[in-house]
């Protein structure tokens, strides 16, 4: 796996190489054009001065001796060379430093007036330049009256270029070597940083390498993190909030549905277990109740978890709210009865709504049986319901025993039940989760309200006409 | 012996409590944690099989304060809870012993049975007295190597007696550990079923092995040789 450290040192290195390696050549781009043209200007000075000394005498061509520009040609280890050339292409005169060698004829240099590389025969690395000239006559007094036609001579000088060659080799092995010094300074240096400045990143990756689902408590510092981190802590910490209140919420869930069915099989098999082994104690309608007890159980979980992922179909249609809550109150009449309940109607004649009348009877039984479970004796369920600018608002009122108002955030959670111990009954603490799940895909809410003498309101509002589809809560 | 069943589902009250009494236990049922706690220190019993999840007072609850007040009855504790450190939970308030609900009721007999043996230090399924040989598991006795059919309570008073051999046990250690709320106790029941299994066991060999102790109670021990 490439990391960020390993991906900035292998294009820092290259990228400083890269520059070092223009760098270089510029540098020595630079000082070789220098030298040359020093040189060759050098050259070109002492061809000129001795373009001067070099004269015509009765057509032959001659160079003055005595002049101090032609004794600097004179020794051999003065590394400066000439040769002159006539019209008719042979050579008259050669410097003494050239002893037995010579220049090689310029050929196809006469027409520029720029220096080139070449070797004296004997293989000496030399630069010349070459001057195309009409020398002047040896005896002043004929330049008026010349005896012959003037006489075109070639003037070759050249000089060793030994020395040039020599410092440009020097400087480009100072410039290659200071290169690579610095390359591997650089080689040695970058990690380093690097490992140094990307420490909190490093830092960062291995707390998040840690993390498994039974640590989602951890948290990234972010006190002392570069800027551009801690935005990414920031965000983690928060993601990692929502993970573990989202783990919890599901282990919660687990555990209370793990508890919910437990219960119900080790009932279920224990009778199974005593009727096999003592027929006797066989005992159907317990065996009956169990089932039926699962039955709710697995029908509002799966009914929630349609509602939930939106799969619930609905059917939009005139709904009378005030039949159907005194329908669903005629079916739990004798449930009210055994608990000492009156019910207590105060409904518009006809509150007729625009929805699902399933969904809506499935929310209005929900509610109106969590009061008759939960109400004190000898108590009065009161069912209000209001019609006011196309709103509708359904309250369900009832006494309970021992809920305070703490409990009441509660009271829409799934196997939430008062009793911890979740004792007796066939409720799971299902029916006010799937009221209030159904309520929100029909666009409606479902809120709870406890007032000081205990009576619980349940209000279910919304808008008196919807054409909403039932969507994921 | 005498368990008592703390537990709030009515139908395991039902089933469970049957099963245990099936068994030749005397059961008392307890609803709730309060009523369990006030039951487990007012009376002698030898197993109690304890629901954790209970209303009033949870179970964990209950057994801490039963340790606090010196009671060292066993508990088989029953929850629906199944993690490690749930148990582990369970076992470090002071139970002896740990049942995940759904549970095999001949496990939960198993292991009642064996708090029941822990309770009077025995491992081992078979007592035996002089040529008195008694099977705990298969609730089934010998005497000089004959069987002899007994009745449930007939059995309970000889398993009681032998695992308490050599120690004169009261009439009111009988009852309160062989009859629970629901029996009708009449003055003189333990004298009749200790008649009635003394010409049981007397079948097979005359030498009688339980010995009544004047205004002490009764001894069940192997005749001098």
């Amino acid at each position: 796996m490439t990391t960020i450290r390993q991906q900035l040192t292998r294009r820092l290195l290259l990228g400083m190489g890269s520059l070092l390696l223009v760098g270089a050549a510029v540098v020595y781009g630079t000082t070789r054009t220098a030298l040359t043209r020093q040189f060759d200007e050098t050259l070109r000075a002492q061809a000129t001065a001795l373009a001067s000394a070099v004269e015509e005498d009765n057509g032959r061509i001659v160079v003055d001796s005595a002049d101090d520009i032609v004794r600097e040609f004179n020794r051999p280890e003065g590394g400066t060379f000439f040769q002159v050339w006539g019209t008719n292409g042979a050579v008259d005169v050669v410097s003494p430093s050239l002893r037995d060698r010579r220049l090689p004829w310029p050929a196809s240099h006469l027409a520029s007036s720029g220096c080139w590389n070449t070797t004296l025969t004997g293989g000496l690395a030399i630069r010349a330049i070459a001057l195309k000239f009409q020398p002047h006559p040896a005896d002043e007094a004929n330049v008026a009256h010349p005896a012959s036609a003037p006489v075109e001579t070639i003037l070759v000088v050249a000089a060793d270029r030994r020395h040039l060659n020599q410092s440009l080799t020097t400087l480009a092995v100072i410039l290659a070597g200071s290169s690579l010094l610095v390359l591997m300074l650089t080689g040695g240096l970058v990690p380093l940083l690097l490992r140094r400045e990307l420490a909190p990143l490093e830092a960062l990756a291995g707390q998040a390498q840690r993390i498994t689902a039974e640590s989602l408590a951890t948290r990234f510092a972010t006190d002392g993190l570069p800027g551009e981190l801690t935005p990414i802590s920031t965000r983690l910490n928060d993601l990692l909030q929502r993970l573990q209140a989202a783990f919890a919420r599901e282990r919660q869930f687990s555990d209370d549905l793990a508890h919910e069915l437990r219960t119900p099989i080790a009932e279920l098999r224990s009778l199974a277990e005593l009727a096999r082994k003592w027929p006797e104690e066989r005992n159907d309608d317990q065996v009956l109740a169990i089932a039926l007890q699962m039955e709710s159980i697995v029908t509002r979980l799966l009914a929630l978890a349609r509602v939930s992922q939106g799969s619930a179909t609905t059917e939009v249609q005139p709904v009378n709210l005030t039949g159907l809550v005194e329908a669903v109150a005629r079916q739990l009449d004798e449930r009210r009865a055994n608990g000492r309940l009156s019910f207590q109607f105060e409904l518009p004649p006809a509150l007729t709504i625009q929805s699902d009348p399933t969904l809506v009877r499935a929310i209005v039984t929900n509610l109106l049986d969590n009061a008759v479970e939960y109400s004190a004796p000898d108590t009065t369920v009161k069912i209000v319901g209001t019609f006011h600018n196309h709103a509708f608002q359904l309250h369900f009122t009832n006494t309970v025993r021992q809920l305070d108002a703490a409990d009441v955030p509660h009271l829409f959670e799934r196997f939430w039940r008062k009793d911890a111990a979740r004792t007796g009954g066939d409720h799971a603490g299902l029916g006010l989760p799937l009221a209030r799940a159904l309520a929100t895909s029909l666009g409606c809410t479902l809120t709870a309200a406890l007032n000081e003498t205990s009576q619980l309101t349940l209000t279910f509002s919304g808008p008196t006409e919807t054409n909403r589809t039932a969507g994921p809560i | 012996m005498r368990v008592l069943l703390v537990e709030d589902s009515v139908r395991l009250q039902q089933s469970v409590g049957a099963a245990l009494r099936r068994s030749g236990y005397a059961v008392d049922i307890s609803g709730d944690g309060e009523d369990g706690l006030w039951r487990a220190t007012g009376e002698a019993y030898d197993v109690i099989v304890l629901d954790v999840m209970l209303p009033k007072l949870d179970g964990l609850a209950l057994l801490k304060t039963l340790r606090a007040r010196g009671c060292a009855t066993h508990v088989l504790l029953l929850t629906a809870r199944d993690q490690v450190a749930d148990r582990v939970t369970g076992l470090q308030a002071g139970a002896d012993d740990y049942l995940v609900k759904p549970f095999a009721l001949e496990e939960l007999l198993a292991r009642v049975q064996a708090l029941c043996r822990r309770g009077y230090g025995r491992k081992d399924n078979r007592l035996a007295i002089a040529d008195l040989e008694i099977d705990t598991a298969a609730k089934q006795v010998w005497r000089a190597g004959a069987p002899v059919k007994l009745k449930p309570r007939e059995y309970q008073l000889l398993e009681y007696l032998a695992h308490r051999t050599g120690a004169v046990v009261s009439q009111s250690e009988i009852e309160a550990h062989l009859y629970d709320d629901e029996a009708t106790l009449m003055s003189n029941v333990v004298e009749s079923a200790l008649s009635s299994l003394r010409r049981k066991l007397s079948a097979a060999n005359p030498t009688p092995l339980i010995q009544t102790r004047r205004g002490l109670g009764y001894i069940l021990e192997a005749p001098p040789q």
